[in-house]
């Protein structure tokens, strides 16, 4: 008695950060973030005997998220609408350590485009390097991909972030605070 | 060194993730090209503004229940 429950304690105060960015972020709903995150530390706590040390317990965790949200998700696609600064309610990020004052329009945008205007793929790769900032080997291990590939989709990722936020997205948004740019992304 | 080539490694180049002779190429271009300077800025901006905007704070605390 006491010793999983424990281990499954810490593990999941230290990480549950991390899982929940990477489920908020490619749900694109609270609500089932919230499943995907809990689903991911039940099945990890099931599994506990499968974890190998030498992974790492956060690329350990972040695939199983991946995994359990495209095991559920395959195919189904959604469709954003413009919404209006008033009707969102921005996450808590007061979290953050890096004391850079960001206007809210700015920040809403940054959401946005991270949720709908990046390719999935990339929206993966983001999170997982800029957000959860794993290191280039554990992103490789996660997605089962070289760590050579990593670097190159990562790089293109951020640009293709920053040329979104600088052409399309915020000089716009920051008028009326509406998305000009609906778009259907695959998820 | 070509305009793509540079813009293709800029996430090593401000990682500091790349050898001496290609950092000294970048340095070079950077100093005659004005387009992939501003990229660089925005680029560097961006890196730096996605890492402390878009985290969020789980809503609770998860355990098993
Ligand atoms: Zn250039």
């Amino acid at each position: 008695m006491g010793g999983p429950a424990i281990v499954w304690e810490e593990m999941v105060k230290s990480h549950q950060h991390y899982v929940y960015n990477l489920a908020y972020y490619l749900s694109q709903d609270p609500h089932e973030a919230d499943d995907l995150t809990q689903e991911t530390f039940l099945k990890a706590f099931e599994h506990l005997e499968d974890f190998r040390q030498e992974a790492g317990l956060r690329t350990w965790l972040c695939s199983i998220a991946l995994n359990t949200f495209k095991a559920s998700r395959r195919r189904k696609r959604i469709k954003h609408q413009s919404m209006c600064l008033e009707k969102i309610t921005l996450p808590d990020s007061s979290f953050n350590t890096e004391r850079i004052v960001i206007r809210k329009e700015l920040q809403w945008c940054i959401h946005h485009v991270l949720q709908y205007h990046v390719s999935r793929e990339q929206k993966i790769i983001l999170v997982l390097r800029d957000l959860n900032e794993m290191s280039y080997k554990e992103i490789a291990s996660v997605l089962g991909i070289s760590v050579s590939a990593v670097k190159s989709r990562v790089n293109r990722a951020r640009m293709a972030f920053k040329n979104h936020l600088v052409k399309s997205g915020c000089a716009k948004l920051m008028k009326d605070f509406t998305c000009y740019c609906e778009g259907v992304l695959e998820v | 060194m070509k305009c793509t080539k540079v813009l293709s490694l800029f996430s090593r180049y401000l990682e500091n993730d790349i050898d001496e002779l290609t950092r000294k190429k970048i340095d070079q271009h950077l100093m005659q090209c004005v387009s992939c300077g501003n990229e660089l800025l925005m680029f560097s901006n961006f890196m730096r503004i996605i890492k402390s905007a878009a985290k969020i704070k789980p809503p609770k605390e998860y355990g098993p229940h």
